[in-house]
C-alpha cells in the first residue's frame, strides 16, 4: 500500500472556460475551477445542470466547444480519452459483465501493456485494498451493489491514474450503505493522495467527501467554496436554497443607514438588518432565513412575524416547526430541543423572530421559482 | 416443477404432438422402412454416394459462409444502430425489416437482375476496367452467398439490436477511459457483450440457409446443389421417399447438433447474466 | 361518432352482401359439384381458369384449378392414395406411364364426353383425352445468337458458347432433347453416356444448368441466356411478353409430347370432372387456347389452326414429329437424373 502512495503522482486539474452545447443549446458555459493536487472536489448541482458534461469533457469522452482543461502540465485538448491516464467510476459502475472481478480490475492494466506478472500482483493489491480478496473469480452480477461499487473503484485506480473521476458513485446504493462506503472512499483517497473530482446531486454526499464544492446550476458555476462557507455565505439565492433549507421572504428595500438596512416585507412587516447592503432604495429583494435562524417567541418584538403553527415534528435532537404566515406563505423553524423547550400546539399563534444578523438578501426572483430544483 | 401449470401447456402440447412430433416420427419411420422390415439401407445409400456427402458438406459450408457474411455486415449495422438517435434507429429497423416483408421469391428475382450479365455489379466492374467483358455471378456460389447474406441479414441484426438496446454506452466509455483503442473495445467489450445475440443470430442464419430452397435453386442453379434440393429431387422427381426421409433426418441431426452446441455455449456463466 | 356508426352499419351490410354473394354461387355449384383439376403452373393455369370456368359454370359445375408440375401432381396423389387431392391430372405420356403403374388413374368412359368424336383417334386415349400436342425445339434470342440448326450446332458453333442453358432430366422437355442428342452423338436414344461425355467435353455448357424451364424463361428475359430447350408454348409466352424470342425445329426433327387429362382413382366429383374434360376438348375452349399467349395446338378437328401455330407446325407435320419411347425413358430416368446432377455439380 505505501508503494501505491509513493508511485501515484499528484497532479493539479485546472478547468478554464469550458463551454459545450448539444444541438445549439448550451449545456455548460464558461466553466472554470481548479482541483489542487491530492484534493477532493465535488461538482454539485441538480440533475441537468451540466455537471456530467464537465466530467465527460475532462475524461475526454466529449470534445468541449471551447475552453482549456489542464492536468498537471498537460493540456488535455490533444490527448485522447484513452491516453489521459484518468481513472473513472461510472454511475452504474459499467463493470464488464462477461469478465470476472479480477479481469475487470486488470482491464486498464492490460490496455496499458503492463507485464502479466506485475498485472497479477497489482490486481491482488487492489482486491486487498477494497477488501474483496476472495471475490476475484466472481462475476459482477454475483456481487452486491456495494461490492460492485468497490470493484469499480478498484478498476478506476488500478492503473495508478493521476486523476480520479467519480460520477454519482453512490447513487445506486441505499442510504445505510452509502455512508460506510463514503468513509471508505475518503480513507482510500487519503491513503493514495490521488486528485479526485466527484460529481453528485446529493449535497450531504458532497459535503461529507469534498474539501471544496463547485456548485453548478443551469450550466453555470454559481459558487466555489468549502462546504461550510457555501452553507454560511451563499453567493446566490440558488446556492442558498440548494444547500440546506431556507425560508424565502419577499420585500422591498426602504431605507439605507450607515450600519443598518430596512426592508418592508410584502406581508406588511418591517425587517431591520444590522448591516449596510448595496441595494438601491425601492428595489425588490428576497430575504432568506434558514430554519435554525428563526426563533419562536410568545411575544411580538422587533423583526418578528405572527404565525400559526401547522405542525411540530421532533427530528432527533431538533424540533422542526412548520408555520403559516398571515399572507398564507409557509415558514419553517428548527431549534435544539432542551428540557424547557416549548412545544406549541398545532393551530397556536406565536411570533417568529428572524435572526437578521445571519439572514441573506438577494435580488428578487419571480415568486414562481421553486425553492430548490430537486 | 409445479404441477399446477400443466393444464396451461396442454393446448400447446397437443398442437406440437399433432403437427410436429407426429410428422417427425413418420419421417424418421420412413427413413428406416424397407420391404423386409426396419433397415438402415437408405442411410447406407446416402453416405455410400460420394456426391451426397459432398452436397452435405457444401450445404454446411454455405451455411457457415452466410453466417460469416451476415456477421461481417450485421455487426457494423447493429453498432451503427446503437450509436444512432431515434430517427436513424427507426430508419435502420425499417430497412432491416423490408427484406423480411418481401416475398422470398421476389427478393430472389431481384437478385437475378443484380447478379446478371447486365446487372450493376457487372457494369461497375466493367466501368472500373476490372473486367473486359460482362460477367455474370448467376449460378456461382459467390453470387448465391451475396443473395443469402442479404436475405438472412435481418435474422442476425434483430437479435443484436435487441441486445444492444439494453446495453448502456458506458461500457465502451469505461473501456476507452481504461486506455483501450477502438479494436480492443470491439474485441474485448462489444463482441463479448453481443455474443448472446450473435449466437442466436448464427443459429437462425445457419438454419435458414441450410434449409431454404428457392434462392438456392434459382440463383445457385443446378450446379450448386444443396441438401434441400436433394430432398426435393428425391421426393418430387424420383419418388424415393425413404431416401428423402433419410436425407431429411441427416440434415435435421446435423443442424440439431450444431444448435445444441450453440445453446450450450450460450449457457456459459459469463453469458447468462446479460443475455 | 355518427359517421362511425353509419360506416359500421354500411360495413355490416357490405359484409352480409359479400357473405350472400359467396354463398349463392356455392349453393349453385353444389348442385353439380366442383372439379378440382391440376394443371401446369403459369401459362396453363391462367388460360384454363379463364377459358374453362365459364363453360363449366354454364352447365352448373364449378372448377378449381390447382397449379402443379406433372411430377408434383404424381407426388401429391401418391402421398394420399385412395383420397387424391385432385379429380383430374394433366400430364404427358412419361408421367402417365408412372401413374398407370402406381395405379393412380382410371380409364374413362368416352360416352360421357360430347366432344369425344371431334378428336382424332390418336388423341382418344383410354386414360383420357389429349388436349394439345406440345412440340419441342430450341428457343433462341435473335439479338444475341444466330439461328441454331440443331443440337449439334449448339456444341460446335462457338457463337453459342456460354449462352445455352440446360435443365436436369426431371424436365420432360429436357429428357426429350437428351434422347435426341443420344441418337445424334451416341448409338441410340438410351445411350445417355454419350451425352454425359459430350457435356464433360464442353464444360462451358454446364454453366447455365438450372432447375426448370420456368427459371430459364426468367433468365432469357434478363439476357442471361440466349438459347434453351423449349416447347412452342414457352416461345409464345415469351413473345407475348414482348421478348425477341424465336422457335426452331431441330434439323433432326422436333420431339413432341401429347398432353392428356386423366381421371384420378377415387376422384370425388366425377360429373364435374367429365364436364371439365369435355370443356377442354370443346371447340369453344380450344378456339381461345390457340390464341396468344398460349397458342396451344388444338386437338379438336373443328378448330382451325392460326397462322402463328402453322408457323411452328401443321396438322400434316404432326405425324413427322419424334415421339419418344417413354417406357424406355422411365426405366432409366432415376439413374440419369442422379448421374446428370452429379455431373453438373462437378
Amino acid at each position: 500500500m505505501p508503494d501505491i502512495a509513493t508511485v501515484a503522482d499528484r497532479k493539479r486539474l485546472s478547468v478554464r472556460g469550458v463551454t459545450h452545447s448539444y444541438g445549439g443549446q448550451n449545456a455548460v458555459s464558461e466553466i472554470s475551477f481548479d482541483v489542487e493536487a491530492g484534493e477532493i472536489v465535488a461538482l454539485l448541482g441538480p440533475s441537468g445542470c451540466g455537471k456530467s458534461t464537465v466530467l465527460r469533457a475532462i475524461a475526454g469522452l466529449i470534445q468541449p466547444k471551447a475552453g482549456r482543461i489542464v492536468l498537471g502540465d498537460d493540456d488535455l485538448a490533444h490527448i485522447s480519452a484513452r491516453s489521459r491516464g484518468i481513472g473513472m467510476v461510472f454511475q452504474n459502475y459499467a463493470l464488464f459483465p462477461h469478465l470476472t472481478v479480477s479481469e475487470n480490475i486488470a482491464y486498464p492494466l492490460a490496455c496499458q501493456k503492463v507485464p502479466r506478472g506485475e498485472r497479477k500482483a497489482r490486481v491482488e493489491e487492489m482486491l486487498a485494498l477494497v477488501r474483496l480478496g476472495d471475490y476475484g473469480n466472481r462475476l459482477p452480477r454475483e456481487l452486491s451493489g456495494g461490492q460492485q461499487q468497490r470493484v469499480a473503484v478498484a478498476r478506476a485506480i488500478a492503473a495508478r491514474p493521476s486523476l480520479l473521476l467519480l460520477d454519482e458513485p453512490f447513487g445506486a446504493l441505499d442510504r445505510a450503505l452509502r455512508f460506510d462506503l463514503q468513509v471508505e472512499l475518503l480513507h482510500l483517497q487519503k491513503t493514495l493522495g490521488i486528485t479526485t473530482l466527484i460529481v453528485t446531486h446529493d449535497q450531504e454526499e458532497a459535503q461529507s467527501l469534498a474539501n471544496r464544492l463547485v456548485l453548478m446550476n443551469k450550466g453555470n458555476v454559481e459558487q466555489i467554496d468549502t462546504p461550510m462557507a457555501v452553507y454560511d455565505r451563499p453567493k446566490t439565492l440558488f446556492v442558498n436554497t440548494f444547500i440546506g433549507q431556507a425560508n424565502m421572504l419577499h420585500g422591498t428595500f426602504t431605507e439605507l443607514q450607515t450600519a443598518s438596512t430596512n426592508i418592508a416585507l410584502d406581508n406588511g412587516f418591517p425587517l431591520n438588518l444590522p448591516r449596510r447592503l448595496n441595494f438601491t432604495v425601492g428595489s425588490k429583494v428576497t430575504v432568506t432565513v434558514r430554519p435554525e435562524e428563526v426563533r419562536l417567541s410568545s411575544q411580538p418584538g422587533e423583526n418578528t412575524l405572527p404565525a400559526t403553527v401547522t405542525v411540530s415534528v421532533p427530528l432527533g435532537p431538533t424540533l422542526v416547526h412548520d408555520m403559516v404566515l398571515a399572507d398564507g406563505s409557509g415558514l419553517r423553524a428548527s431549534e435544539v430541543r432542551g428540557p424547557s423547550t416549548l412545544i406549541p400546539e398545532p393551530g397556536m399563534t406565536i411570533f417568529a423572530e428572524i435572526d437578521t444578523a445571519r439572514c441573506h438578501v438577494f435580488p428578487a426572483v419571480p415568486e414562481s421559482m421553486p425553492s430548490t430544483e430537486r | 416443477m409445479k404441477a399446477s401449470g400443466f393444464p396451461y401447456v396442454v393446448p400447446m402440447l397437443m398442437l406440437s404432438v399433432a403437427f410436429f412430433a407426429t410428422p417427425l416420427a413418420v419421417l424418421v419411420g420412413f427413413s428406416f422402412s424397407g420391404p423386409g422390415g426396419a433397415t438402415v439401407e437408405h442411410y447406407g445409400r446416402f453416405f455410400g454416394d460420394a456426391f451426397n456427402f459432398r452436397v452435405l458438406v457444401s450445404t454446411a459450408r454455405l451455411g457457415l459462409e452466410t453466417v460469416v457474411g451476415t456477421t461481417l455486415l450485421g455487426v457494423p449495422i447493429a453498432l451503427l444502430y446503437w450509436h444512432s438517435g431515434r430517427t436513424t434507429r427507426q430508419v435502420i429497423i425499417f430497412l432491416t425489416l423490408i427484406p423480411m416483408l418481401t416475398s422470398n421469391v421476389v427478393r430472389t428475382f431481384a437478385w437475378i437482375v443484380i447478379l446478371g450479365r447486365q446487372g450493376p455489379i457487372s457494369e461497375a466492374l466493367m466501368a472500373l476496367g476490372l473486367t473486359g467483358s460482362p460477367i455474370s455471378l448467376m449460378f456461382t456460389e459467390f453470387g448465391l452467398l451475396l443473395a443469402m447474406c442479404q436475405i438472412d441479414l435481418p435474422l442476425i441484426i434483430l437479435p443484436l439490436v435487441a441486445i444492444l438496446s439494453r446495453t448502456p454506452v458506458q461500457f465502451t466509455e469505461a473501456a476507452q477511459v481504461s486506455g483501450a483503442g477502438p479494436w480492443r473495445i470491439l474485441v474485448t467489450v462489444l463482441l463479448p457483450l453481443m455474443l448472446p445475440g450473435l449466437l442466436a443470430g448464427w443459429i437462425l442464419v445457419f438454419a435458414s440457409t441450410s434449409s431454404s430452397f428457392v434462392t438456392q435453386a434459382v440463383i445457385g442453379g443446378a450446379r450448386n446443389v444443396y441438401v434441400p434440393q436433394l430432398i426435393y429431387r428425391e421426393v418430387g422427381t424420383l419418388f424415393d421417399w425413404p431416401l428423402a426421409s433419410a436425407i431429411a433426418v441427416v440434415l435435421l441431426v446435423s443442424t440439431g447438433c450444431l444448435l445444441v452446441a450453440m445453446t450450450m455455449i450460450s449457457r456459459h456463466r459469463r453469458l447468462v447474466g446479460h443475455a | 361518432m355518427h359517421d362511425f356508426k353509419l360506416s359500421r352499419r354500411h360495413f355490416g351490410m357490405l359484409a352480409a352482401g359479400v357473405a350472400a354473394s359467396a354463398a349463392l354461387p356455392f349453393s349453385a355449384r353444389a348442385a353439380g359439384g366442383t372439379a378440382i383439376a391440376a394443371t401446369f403452373p403459369g401459362n396453363w393455369e391462367d388460360a384454363y381458369r379463364k377459358a374453362l370456368t365459364p363453360i363449366l359454370e354454364a352447365e352448373g359445375f364449378g372448377l378449381t384449378i390447382a397449379p402443379a408440375m406433372a411430377q408434383d401432381q404424381l407426388a401429391k396423389v401418391m402421398a394420399s392414395p385412395g383420397n387424391p387431392p385432385f379429380d383430374t391430372l394433366l400430364m404427358s405420356p412419361g408421367q402417365m406411364a408412372i401413374a398407370i403403374e402406381k395405379d393412380l388413374i382410371q380409364k374413362i368412359d368416352p360416352s360421357r364426353l360430347k366432344n369425344w368424336n371431334m378428336l382424332d383417334p390418336a388423341f382418344q386415349g383410354e386414360y383420357g383425352p389429349t388436349v394439345t400436342i406440345e412440340v419441342n425445339g430450341i428457343a433462341y434470342n435473335p439479338d444475341m445468337v444466330p439461328k441454331p440448326k440443331g443440337y449439334r450446332d449448339l456444341f460446335e458453333n462457338p457463337a453459342y458458347q456460354g449462352k445455352v442453358s440446360w435443365t436436369g432430366f426431371a424436365s420432360n422437355t429436357a429428357v426429350m432433347a437428351y434422347t435426341e442428342m443420344a441418337k445424334i452423338f451416341g448409338s441410340g436414344p438410351d445411350d445417355m453416356d454419350a451425352v454425359f461425355k459430350l457435356f464433360k467435353e464442353h464444360p462451358e455448357q454446364l454453366q447455365g444448368v438450372v432447375d426448370s424451364t420456368n427459371h430459364q424463361m426468367t433468365l432469357f428475359q434478363q439476357g442471361e441466356i440466349a438459347v434453351f430447350m423449349c416447347s412452342t408454348g414457352n416461345v409464345a409466352r415469351l413473345k407475348s411478353l414482348g421478348m425477341n424470342a424465336e422457335f426452331v425445329q431441330p434439323e433432326t426433327g422436333s420431339p413432341a409430347a401429347p398432353v392428356n387429362i386423366h381421371l384420378t382413382k377415387g376422384a370425388k366429383n366425377l360429373d364435374a370432372a367429365y364436364a371439365y374434360m369435355d370443356a377442354a376438348i370443346s371447340k369453344a375452349a380450344q378456339d381461345i387456347l390457340k390464341m396468344p399467349p398460349t397458342e396451344m395446338f388444338p386437338t379438336n378437328k373443328d378448330v382451325a389452326l392460326t397462322p402463328g401455330i402453322e408457323a411452328y407446325v401443321t396438322r400434316d407435320q404432326l405425324s413427322k414429329m419424334v415421339y419418344p419411347d417413354w417406357a424406355a425413358i422411365n426405366k432409366n430416368r432415376a439413374e440419369w437424373i442422379r448421374a446428370f446432377d452429379a455431373l453438373v455439380a462437378g
